[in-house]
């Protein structure tokens, strides 16, 4: 699963730790997003969008394999 | 490294709070424990290794829930330092790491015990049986804590 949050953080000009606080994780579970290594969690994904102010599925990209 | 155990539930300081308040409690009685063994095995040891082993792990449980005692209250008093502790203790990505690290050390430790129960049985068969029931009993705690987690899910 592809994501985003990197391109809307810098878009955004928020840096990871802002993030991080923001949804309450460590800046180093948004490294690991951005880097693709973990997929976040529902309820983390769905703070994320909530945080943008955009859908889910406007940054978390699913792809066949994913499905 | 965060804790074996993640607080996974705590979305806010104030309830980190009560989770660290519980741990007090616990941390205390297990001082409490710790103290009393060492106690009695300095007391009522049959022998100087029997008595060294007990007292040197109440001991040892003991001077460690102090020390999580106080670093635990230290937390309570301030607000910055909460937040970065439950961060680390209820962050979602920790909490699979520690979830895998167990069922990884679990695996590990699964092994070991079944090599040593091999290697035991050949010399000591009472050594051998204990560590078979060890296995034994986690296959039955697993058991049961699947039966009950899957009812809750």
């Amino acid at each position: 699963m592809n994501n985003r949050i990197q391109q809307l953080r810098k878009e955004n000009k928020v840096t990871q730790n802002e993030l991080a606080d923001a949804v309450d994780v460590t800046r180093q579970t948004i490294i690991s997003l951005e880097n693709g290594r973990y997929n976040a969690s529902l309820l983390l994904a769905h703070k994320i969008a909530e945080y943008f102010g955009l859908k889910i599925e406007d940054i978390f990209i699913f792809e066949e394999n994913d499905l | 490294m965060t804790g074996m155990f993640c607080a996974a539930n705590a979305t806010s300081n104030e309830e980190y709070k009560s989770i660290l308040k519980k741990r007090i409690v616990i941390y205390a009685v297990l001082a409490i424990i710790g103290a009393a063994t060492a106690v009695i095995a300095l007391m009522f040891g049959k022998d100087d290794y029997t008595s060294g082993f007990f007292s040197g792990g109440g001991t040892g449980i003991c001077i460690a829930s102090v020390i999580f005692i106080v670093r635990s209250v230290l937390l309570l008093k301030n607000e910055a330092k909460l937040k970065t502790d439950r961060l680390k203790n209820c962050d979602e990505r920790n909490c699979a790491i520690s979830f895998k690290a167990s069922r990884a050390a679990a695996l590990g430790i699964f092994i070991a015990i079944y090599c040593a129960a091999f290697v035991f049985a050949a010399y000591n068969s009472l050594v051998a049986t204990v560590l078979i029931c060890v296995i034994v009993a986690y296959v039955l705690l697993y058991a049961i804590f699947w039966r009950i987690y899957s009812s809750k899910m």
